[in-house]
Formats: C-alpha cells, structure tokens, sequence
C-alpha cells in the first residue's frame, strides 16, 4: 500500500513574505537602472551617429527707452552779489540740573454756578436749561476732584538729575557713541558752513591748487583767529579761502567736548577746487 | 601759414611788481607736508586723529564766479596828425580783444557809465607812482578785480601798444607788454594781448590766435573751403572747385587741409573725392577718388594717414589710408547697407570715435586705431553723429537729435556724464538745429553750427553750455566746421 504523504500546505510565515519583497524590490531597482541606461545610450548613440547641429545665437534686438539728456538749468553757482547768511541761531539751553517738579494739576476752585434768579412770574424760565448747567457744574467739580486724587496717586516719574561733582566717573575722551556723532556732526556743520561761502574766479576753478587754513573757534562758534597754514602760492586763491572762513563765522557754538580743542589748537581745513 | 604770419614782435616791458605769487605761474608742488594729518572726505566731515593730534577737514568743489572786469576805451596816445588812421585801429583792437574777454568766461564787464574816472583823461598807470595816474581807489569802489588799460599809436607803419591788466582789490599788475606790428595787423595784436591775458591768470595759453576751417557757401549756392580767424575773421577761400565742397581736416602741423569735393570725372559724372591742400604752396591733389564717397577725413598724429570713409565696396565703412592714398586699411567690417562715417581720432591717435547705424539708429561708437575693440558710447537719442574729441582726449561732444531736432553734448570719452549743451528756438517758435561740434584748442569752448536765425551759423559755447555767443554775422551758411589744435 502506498503510503500516502501527507501534503502539508505551505505556509509562509513573515520572515519568509520579508525576503519575497525585498527580491521584487530589488528587481524593480535593477529593472530601473537597466531601463535609465538603455535611455542614456540610446541618446549618446543617437549624437555619435547623428551629431546635432550647432545651436545658433541671434543677436537680441536693443530696443532704447532712455532719451537724451536736457539742458540743466542754468546754475547761478555763486550769485554776483553775495548774501549774507545770517548768523545761526543760538543753541538750545543745556538742560538745567534742577530736579524735575511733576507737573501740577491745574487746580481750579470750583465756580460758583451762576443762575440766574428765578422769576416765578417769568414765563421765559427755561427749567431744563438750568438743570443742564448745574449738572455740568457738578461733573466739572467731580472731575478736578478725580484729576487732583491722580496727580497725588502718580508717583515721581524720574529722579532729578543731580549735578556732576567730584568723585563721579566722567564720561571720558573717547570718540565713540553720542560724543563722536556730536562731534562729526558739528565738523560737518563747519565744512557747510565754509563751503557755501567758499568761490573762486573761473579762472582759478579748473586750476590745480590747494591750500590749508587754520582756525581756532570760541565756546560760542566765533572764528576768532584763522591763518594760512599752507599757501596755494596764489594770492588771491588763498584771499579766497581765507574769505570763506570769515563769511562761515559765527558758527554755531561747538559741543563741549570740542570747546577747548577748538580754541587751543584749531582745525585745520584743506581747500581743493575739484 | 606764410599768408597769416604777421610782423608782430612782443616786447616785454617793465613787469612792476612780480605777479608769480598773483596768478599761476608754475604748477604748485602740493605735497603734503610729513605732519599732514589725514583728510576727511568733505561729503561727511569726519573727526579725525591726524598725527599732530589736530582736527582736520577737506573741504571741495568751490563754487564759479565770473570775474568783474573793467574796459575802458583804449588810448589813442600817437601824434595827432596821426590820430585819423588810429581811431579805426583802436577800435578794432578793443572790440577784438573785448570778444574774446568775453568768450573765454572768466569776466562780467563793469558798465562804463559806471566808471568813477574819465580813463582818457588819466594815465595807463596808477597814481601816485605816475603823475596824471589813475586811481585805483576809483575803480575799487565799483567793485572792479581787474582794470585794463590801453594806449597805442601809430606812427608810419608801425603800431605799437602798451598794454596793462591790473589786479585792483591788490593793487597789482597782472601783465604788462608792448606790442609792436604793422598796422594791419591790430586784430592779431589784439588776440595775443588777449592770449597772454589767460595765460597770465590761468597758467594755459589762450585760442585767440587760432584758425578754423569749414566749408562755406558762395553767393553762386556752391560750398567751398574756407580758412578763417577763431571769430570768423579774415575769411581766405582755399577752393574754387565751383561745386560742393566739405568736410575739411586741417593737419597737426597746421600745413594740410583735407576735404572732399564732388568733382567732374571725364567731364559726365560727379564722385566724392578726398583731396590735400597744402597751406604754403596752395598746391592741391585728389588722394582718393574711389568710387562713391570717399569723406569725412581726419588725421592722425604724424599726419601721415588719415581715417576716412570710402565706400567703394558699396558699403560706407572706416578706413585708414596713407596720405599718398595708396595704402588703405579696412577699419569697420559690418554688414551690408549699415553706415560707418565722420571718424574723429582721438588725439592720441589710439582711438577713433564714429558714427554708425548698425545698431537700427546712428549712434557714436568708439573703437582702437586698428579697428578692434568697438565700443557702443551712446544708447539714446534717435541719430547722433559728427563726434569730436577734446584736445585731452577725455570728452567727446557730438549732435544728437532725440524728438525733433539736433543738439550739441558732451559725454566723457567712455560715454558717461552725458550733457546737453544747447538748447535754442527759432523765430518762429520752433527748436533749432544745433550740429557739428568741434573744441576749441584750449578746450576751454566748443564750436558748431545753428540754424536758429534761419541761416546756418556758427556759434560757440562754453563746456557748461552757459556762455554762448554767436561767432558769424553774414548771409552766409557754414557747415562742418574744424577748429585746429595747431593751426595758427
């Protein structure tokens, strides 16, 4: 009798399915791979064989939007007669060192409301009319009730600045922060003021001179002494600057960090036409 | 030129009072010294910590103001059987000297009903050095910075002048000559006193003396080459070829003119031909007479080739030709029915500014001698043409038309800092045409033509376009003017 083997029904379990996928991925990959190449060397064959034909660049056509320039107006540089510029106006006061008052409420006593007198026999009594007046009256009062209960309420909002004596850490002398803008802005104030001023003949304006000036200014912005420190050797080139720094005085008053600079030793200005 | 040399002998006087220190003289070293501390742009004035430890400023771009000049009537100082014949010498010497005082744009004149002092009754020099001598407090308080004065005579054939320029708020003398010539020759005085003016205040010699050169119509309704004085003086035609004739170049040694002409060929056909006028001898020879144009010629320094257009091989382009007109040398090679005309070569001769349309409008390109490297300079405008370039090499001006006509600008030689320096109307409202610029020797000015009264004219015009004055007063027209850098 034959024996009958028992047939068992494969079954497979996850590790089995794992394996079974990665193959198929794996074929795909290949599959891919296999496809990207044959497409590559279809078009490597396809420009050995039959090379393409050189790519041609055309001139782009230049369309103009920009127009011709117009005739500048005609510039007065310097008018035939010179104007005086009036001398700049004072600086605004330091702050002073006082403590600082908070600032008081306005108290206003309370008005006695003025009604007229009532004729009983007066048929132009308005009553509303005067009912409306008292009780604006009353709210008025409440409100400067109100406003004087704040004002105690509101504490000091900063301290009085106390005024620099000894013993305190000065600001110093570097030309950093506020005091370098302070400073570069009043230089700036000075090269304006020199420049507006500052014209020469045609017939020196092309020229190729130069001269330097010094000037020594005041704590109030006056050129008090000024002197040509290197000469263009033309007369009326160096009368010239020399003017210009004489028409820019008074200046404005310098900041106090550059009072005793500017009186002891000066600043030197370079004066080239181009 | 032997037909313009004049007897003019300069006589250097008495110089009162050194005027080196006045005007420039020198060029000024402007070196720095060691302590020099270091400069601050101007535009944001900066503190600096220069090496002396001081402040320091730069302070630039000055403003321009006209200097107020007084002219008083030159003096008639001869014998008075002489003083006839002096009265039309002295007015020419003034009103030429005045014309270019005031062409150069250095002065405003001061009135003279405003003068404080009858100068005819006062000396040439100031009191109380010289008895009779003017004061120069009179010419002080009217704000005068400089007194000229002037006395001549004439005794025979000779003229002499004494001429001084005084520097009044200084009370100095700025130029102090005796000019000797015959006197025919008041206007050539008169432009070398004004010559020497400039150069005594700007250090560069004047282009009072100088010569232009254009082509002119006759009465007959021809164009011929005419040679003339800057202010279109002592006009000399140089062509009687009775047809067109244009286009003229005046070599760098101020011997040859260049031009074009439509001359007669085997009596049935008129062509463009180059020709080369030589200035001494008056000889003439066709040195291209290729067919088509051949025009629009400009030389080289060395003046031994010239850069033309021929269009000879139907199509108008730029070529370098031996003044023998053998040698030719193609410069420009576009396509066909494209224009490459009015070559200007810059002064250097290592470029050639023109015009060309190969871009769809006519437009200034600039490119090597040899032809290389060709460079577009303008992008706007609808036609621009006719470049020139200034005696530095560093601007270029030209005529371009954008809406409705040409005007004269300049633009620095690498095509920025463009500027338009005319702008004028006709009688009849309409704008003019203003074409054909050409710098002045000194480049100080600028030379072209306007139709503004009707007739084509010449004018010139300060760089700024501020200072313009009209240089020809005729029935004439005048076309493509040249303003030679040596052609006195």
């Amino acid at each position: 009798m034959r024996q009958t083997i028992p047939q068992f029904k494969t079954v497979h379990g996850p590790a089995q399915k794992s394996a079974k996928d990665g193959d198929n991925l794996n074929r795909a990959i290949a599959l891919s791979i296999a496809a990207h190449v044959a497409v590559v060397l279809v078009f490597v064959l396809k420009m050995v064989i039959y090379p393409n034909e050189p790519l041609v660049l055309e001139n782009t056509m230049r369309v103009d939007l920009v127009a011709l320039p117009d005739k500048s107006p005609k510039i007065s540089s310097v008018p035939a007669v010179e104007t005086k510029i009036p001398p700049p106006s004072p600086p605004p006061p330091e702050p002073e060192a006082a403590p600082v008052e908070p600032p008081k409420p306005e108290v206003v006593a309370p008005q006695p409301v003025k009604t007229a007198p009532v004729k009983p026999d007066s048929p132009k009594v308005n009553l509303n009319k005067t009912k409306s007046v008292q009780d604006a009256a009353l709210k008025r009062l409440e409100a400067l009730d109100k406003l004087e209960r704040m004002s105690k309420a509101q504490p000091r909002s900063a301290p009085a600045p106390q005024p620099i004596k000894g013993n305190q850490i000065s600001r110093g002398g570097s030309l950093s922060g506020v005091v370098r803008l302070e400073q570069q802005g009043y230089l700036q104030t000075i090269d304006g003021a020199v420049k507006s001023h500052w014209n020469l003949p045609g017939f020196l304006s092309s020229a190729n001179l130069s001269a330097r000036a010094r000037l020594f200014i005041d704590s109030k912005g006056v050129v008090v002494k000024r002197s040509i420190t290197q000469s263009s050797r033309n007369d009326i080139f160096d009368q010239r600057v020399l003017a210009a720094i004489d028409a820019a005085s008074p200046l404005p008053a310098p900041p106090s960090t550059l009072t005793s600079i500017l009186e002891a030793d000066g600043i030197e200005l370079e004066f080239v036409p181009q | 030129m032997t037909t313009l040399s004049i007897r003019l002998t300069k006589t250097l006087s008495l110089l009162l009072i050194s005027t080196t220190s006045l005007f420039i003289g020198s060029p000024q070293a402007n070196a720095q010294s060691p302590a020099a501390p270091v400069a601050a742009p101007s535009t944001a004035a900066a503190v600096d910590t220069a090496p002396s430890g001081g402040l320091f400023i730069k302070i630039t771009e000055a403003g321009v103001k006209k200097s107020l000049m007084a002219l008083p009537a030159f003096q008639f100082v001869g014998s008075p059987t002489s003083a006839r014949n002096g009265v039309k010498i002295g007015k020419d010497l003034f009103d030429v000297f005045r014309n270019d005082m005031d062409v150069s744009g250095f002065f405003d004149f001061i009135k003279p009903e405003a003068f404080l002092e009858d100068a005819n009754k006062v000396g040439l020099k100031p009191a109380p050095g010289e008895a009779g001598g003017f004061k120069y407090d009179s010419w002080k308080q009217i704000g005068t910075e400089f007194l000229v004065r002037v006395g001549y005579r004439v005794n025979g054939n000779d003229l002499s002048v004494d001429s001084y320029v005084y520097y009044v708020p200084q009370q100095k003398v700025v130029l102090s000559k005796t000019y000797k010539a015959g006197p025919n020759d008041a206007r050539t005085v008169a432009h070398t006193f004004a010559n020497d003016v400039i150069k005594a205040l700007t250090g560069q010699p004047g282009s009072f003396l100088s010569k232009l050169v254009v082509s002119r119509s006759t009465n007959k309704g021809e164009k011929e080459i005419f040679v003339m004085d800057w202010d279109a003086a002592n006009q000399k035609q140089i062509t009687r070829h009775q047809t067109i004739s244009q286009s003229p170049a005046v070599s760098h040694d101020g011997k040859w003119v260049a031009y074009s002409s439509f001359a007669l060929h085997n009596k049935k056909t008129r062509n463009l031909d180059l020709f080369l006028y030589n200035l001494e001898t008056g000889k003439r020879s066709a040195i291209s007479y290729r067919q088509g144009v051949n025009s629009g010629a400009d030389f080289f320094p060395g003046d031994r080739s010239l850069a033309l257009t021929v269009s000879n091989s139907g199509n108008s382009d730029i070529y370098k030709m031996g003044t023998d007109g053998i040698s030719l040398t193609k410069l420009t090679n576009t396509g066909k029915g494209i224009l490459n005309v009015e070559p200007a070569v810059s002064p250097d001769g290592s470029k050639i500014a023109f015009s060309s349309d190969r871009s769809g409008n006519a437009m200034i390109y600039v490119m090597n001698a040899d032809g290389s490297n060709v460079k577009r300079l303008t992008i706007a405008g609808k036609y621009n043409a006719t470049p020139s370039w200034s005696p530095d090499g560093k601007k270029i001006a030209f005529a371009g038309y954008d809406s409705s006509h040409f005007d004269i600008f300049m633009m620095n030689a690498d095509g920025t800092n463009m500027s338009r320096l005319t702008s004028a109307s006709k009688a009849n409202g309409k704008m003019s045409n203003n074409e054909e610029p050409t710098f002045s020797p000194d480049g100080r000015n600028i030379l072209f033509r306007s139709d503004r009264t009707g007739k084509s004219q010449l004018y010139v015009t300060s760089l700024d376009g501020e200072n313009e004055r009209r240089v020809t007063f005729d029935q004439h027209e005048y076309f493509k003017p040249r303003w030679s850098t040596s052609f006195e």
